[in-house]
């Protein structure tokens, strides 16, 4: 992809970056000193640490661990299925285990596992020393990890969730599952949730601002564009989740109906909402696995990968239009025929991006010379299964098929399909690939043959059959099933090919025992001759200097570039600030900006998880106290984290390499911190637009009902004291000059989007509406509820800034608190805003 | 910004069609039959004008291939082909609206 050079993006003067690789000897000392500021962790802190080497290889482990966990569910269900009328497990037992083979895979396996490939491998693919926000990711990890545990837990007490993974109310209302089985559900899946939306955050900011220099978009690696369209994608699709579950547990809780037809609910709002989420959700797991398969493809193939930039248009292309797909869940839920139209046609469209990345790998496996090792195998493997799986899945987008097949275990064999295909045997070539990234060891190329010829064959054996199972018209999700339907035989031949499955995966656990050693002073390395910058030679504070990329492989392309990093000829040889530090440089052309001071290990982020954790998990068993305190004691630790940030160093330039000086300091959009708040807030904003969608379509249900808004004087109120805090809020840095000022322009911002908040939760009271009368009180209090949970961030943010006011921590020389206070200020008064416009001008407003 | 909104545009323009067309038929849904018609013209009008917006966005940022910008070549052919890819698959999601009424 040739042209003209593109323009400076920032005003560094790229011409600089020929002054690499530098000549002469590095100053003594200086590779110690990069070792002890990156020391590996002792005692405690191997539970505190926060570097990427550590926390990613503890995230990709925990997430194993739930895919072998959901993995023995998964035999237990093919073991109860192998014959008719068998009494292996009871059928409420087996209720519970498929909805936790699902959820658990799908939400403690899936996502998190490719979210923990992306913090393992992205520092060192990108050339950073560690990704920008590494207590978040470490936080996300430890919630994650104890938030699983707890669910999975539930299980052996009898109390876990047992409605399906996607737990369609009313089958979930309290009417039909009266005990905490489903709350655990609930709440166990939003705050994991909240985890992955964490990891995401890092994930997009990390691809964005931490790149090597130079490293613009045509060079940055496949697998990295493809996180980040994940992370990108996690930001739409989450929020639509946690609403869905924080709804369905406000009318448990609270009786407030929202799914509940009877008093004006719908619960076909669930599955709008859940499968908003749900089905970009398929290719939020397939597009970092789709990405790792373009970074290995290559690699074995000892070939650039055909048709790059058409596969990063297909990244994206994925990206957009998953989001049209949601409503093909709903196929046989009587959907106007239109809709059902255009869904059908979006879901037929998707296959196209998702084709032109199988075709690209196709033509770079025959353009190349392909090697058949382990992760050439598992990428040929799944490359078959994928195929196999798209293509049940464009017979399922018709919609007279989808009528036939919904519900039987075609759907179950299509899902398996598209998921091992997509996901699962393409992280497993993952695992084989980079395990000498992190391992002194690779994995053995023997017993990788013999785990994937197992798991091949076993996938083929359970899931081929069940096509047949399905079209013969068993449905899914029976804990048995009668004699002489001609079932009995593909059942068995499923229950059989399951453990041949797990045979090979079991193969997987004795050659990681026998093999895998991370945490070393030493790792195998390059074993497959990737071209990626994961191979340059690296230690614990990822590669001694950052390279200046000039190539999409640049292994291939820079002949001396491992040479001359180890060496220390690029950028940040050593540590100038004395401290942990990265380059932050520019979205598009990876031009460097400044250096970011990184945190060093705490226990903060840890205590933070642990109470977060508990604060979801006692509310689960409605000891209500002990979970506000948890809450609030997680809160505390979030502050105590945050008081570590915004300090200035004393040097406010330091030498990053080669005489090219920068500032260690900034604020504003070149700042890692701003972008992190921005998405944030889209994560807000997603939650208000879903919330916005339920009140329109709950009004549509039944519009007859909708009783008129309070007075327009309340409106005006409200309004006025909302859009003034806002303005406050933002003209606030403008007058740091005047800490003080700044500071009390903030304090009285949040005092003013209080006031707007109360006047309107009052007004609404004064109208009688109650949330337990109908769907519209329901509607109307889950928004105010909403904005009200903003309105106590944003007071907690205020006296944060006060605080920090009260110590010297607020001035011209560190605006950077203020103005990320200051955007969610502002961003609240807006999201009021939009909830007041909405609740009370419509319907009325049309009238 | 420009650069994103080159790249992202026609494909945000694909986005925003989907979510007027989905709410357009949900309002035709629940709308009495004589006023299915003007909802099918002005979906019509909509499609025309995200189509010709992509087709605009898309053939500019074919031209700009030549010339110097953020992101380069690899930027610009990028934005050109999703936006003409996205011009297409508006018409196809709108096909199903267009037919019924």
């Amino acid at each position: 992809m040739s042209g003209p050079p593109p323009p400076s993006e920032t005003g560094f003067d790229t011409s600089l970056y020929e002054r690499f690789p530098t000549k002469g000897r590095r100053p003594k000392g200086e590779l110690e000193q990069l070792e002890a500021i990156w020391c590996a962790p002792k005692g405690w802190q191997w539970i505190t640490v926060i570097n990427n080497n550590y926390v990613g290889v503890y995230y990709v482990g925990a997430a194993m661990l739930f895919f072998v966990l959901a993995g023995v569910l998964a035999l237990l269900m093919r073991t109860q299925l192998a014959l008719p009328m068998q009494g292996v497990l009871a059928q409420e037992t087996y209720n519970q285990i498929f909805t936790m083979h699902g959820t658990v895979m799908m939400f403690l396996f899936a996502v998190p596992a490719v979210e923990a490939l992306g913090v393992l491998l992205l520092p060192q693919m990108l050339g950073a020393r560690d990704l920008p926000f590494p207590r978040l990711s470490a936080y996300a990890f430890w919630a994650y990890l104890i938030g699983g545990l707890a669910f999975f837990c539930s299980l052996f007490f009898g109390l876990a969730p047992n409605g399906g993974w996607f737990m369609y109310p009313p089958l979930t209302s309290t009417t039909y599952s009266p005990g905490i089985n489903a709350d655990f559900w609930l709440l166990g899946i939003g705050f994991i949730e909240i985890s992955a939306i964490a990891g995401a955050i890092e994930i997009i900011v990390g691809v964005l601002k931490t790149r090597a220099p130079g490293m613009s978009l045509d060079k940055l690696p496949v697998f990295a564009w493809a996180m980040l369209v994940f992370a990108g994608m996690i930001i739409i699709a989450f929020p639509s989740v946690i609403l869905a579950t924080t709804l369905l547990e406000l009318e448990r809780a609270l009786g407030w109906p929202f799914f509940d037809a009877a008093r004006g609910g719908d619960p076909m709002l669930w599955q709008h909402l859940f499968w908003f989420f749900g089905h970009p959700e398929v290719y939020i797991i397939f597009l970092p696995a789709a990405g790792a398969m373009s970074t290995i493809v290559p690699a074995v193939a000892r070939t650039p990968l055909v048709g790059h930039w058409l596969v990063v248009l297909a990244f994206l292309a994925t990206g957009f239009i998953s989001f049209g797909v949601w409503a093909h869940h709903m196929f046989t839920t009587g959907l106007p025929g239109v809709s059902v139209g255009m869904f059908s046609a979006a879901s037929m469209a998707v296959s196209l991006p998702a084709g032109v990345q199988v075709f690209s790998w196709i033509a770079t496996v025959a353009s190349g010379r392909m090697t058949f090792n382990a992760p050439g195998l598992f990428v040929l493997g799944s490359l078959l299964i994928f195929v196999m799986g798209g293509l049940t899945g464009v017979m399922a987008a018709m919609v007279p098929f989808d009528w036939q097949a919904h519900d039987t275990y075609f759907i179950v064999a299509h899902l398996h399909y598209v998921l091992i295909g997509g996901m699962v045997f393409p992280l497993f070539a993952a695992i084989y690939y980079w395990t000498p990234m992190v391992s002194a060891r690779p994995l053995s190329e023997r017993l990788g043959r013999w785990t994937f010829g197992l798991m091949f064959v076993g996938m083929h054996l359970a899931f081929l059959p069940m096509h047949l199972t399905g079209l013969m018209g068993m449905p899914r999700r029976v804990y048995t099933y009668a004699a002489g339907r001609d079932w009995e035989w593909p059942n068995l031949i499923s229950s059989i090919g399951a453990f041949v499955f797990a045979a090979g995966v079991l193969i997987w656990l004795i050659d990681m025992i026998r093999n895998f050693r991370p945490f070393g002073a030493s790792e195998a390395g390059n074993v497959y001759e990737g071209g990626g910058l994961e191979w340059l030679p690296a230690g614990l504070y990822s590669t001694r200097s950052i390279p200046v990329v000039t190539s999409l492989y640049p292994l291939w392309d820079q002949k001396t570039l491992a040479r001359d990093v180890a060496a220390g000829r690029y950028f940040l040889p050593g540590a100038p600030t004395g401290g942990r530090e990265t380059l932050v440089t520019s979205p598009i052309n990876a031009e460097p900006q400044y250096l970011l001071h990184m945190p060093v290990p705490s226990g903060w982020h840890v205590w933070a998880a642990v109470f977060t954790a508990g604060f979801f998990l006692l509310l689960t068993v409605q000891a209500y106290g002990a979970s506000v305190l948890s809450g609030v004691l997680a809160i505390l630790c979030v502050l105590r984290w945050c008081w570590f940030l915004d300090h200035p160093l004393p040097q406010r330039t330091v030498d990053v390499g080669a005489g090219i000086t920068l500032p260690t300091y900034a604020s504003g959009p070149s700042s890692t911190g701003w972008w992190a708040m921005v998405v944030t807030l889209v994560v807000g904003g997603m939650v208000l637009a879903m919330s916005v969608f339920s009140y329109v379509f709950l009004w549509s249900r039944n519009p007859d009902a909708w009783r008129p808004p309070p007075d327009m004087a309340s409106l005006a109120v409200a309004t006025v004291s909302a859009a003034a805090g806002g303005a406050l809020a933002l003209l606030a840095k403008r007058h740091l000059a005047r800490p003080w000022l700044a500071t009390a322009m903030v304090l009285s911002a949040a005092a003013l989007l209080t006031l707007a908040f109360g006047v309107d939760l009052s007004s609404w009271r004064t109208t009688g509406l109650e949330p337990q009368a109908s769907a519209q009180g329901a509607i109307v209090h889950a928004i105010l509820a909403w904005q009200g949970f903003f309105v106590a961030v944003a007071a907690i943010m205020a006296l944060y800034v006060l605080m920090r006011r009260l110590c010297g921590y607020v001035g011209p020389d560190r605006p950077a608190t203020l103005e990320l206070v200051g955007l969610f200020l502002a961003y609240t008064a807006g999201q009021g805003l939009v909830g007041l416009g909405v609740t009370r001008l419509f319907p009325a407003g049309l009238a | 910004m420009n650069t994103w909104l080159s790249l992202l545009g026609g494909l945000a323009l694909w986005a925003a069609h989907f979510l007027a067309s989905y709410a357009l038929a949900s309002l035709a849904d629940i709308s009495p039959y004589e006023h299915q018609a003007p909802l099918t013209w002005l979906l019509a009008g909509l499609t025309l004008a995200c189509v010709l917006a992509a087709v605009a966005l898309g053939v500019r940022a074919w031209r700009a291939t030549g010339r110097p910008g953020l992101g380069g070549a690899f930027v610009q052919r990028l934005s050109a082909l999703a936006s003409l890819l996205s011009a297409i698959a508006i018409l196809w999601q709108s096909a199903p609206f267009l037919w019924r009424y």
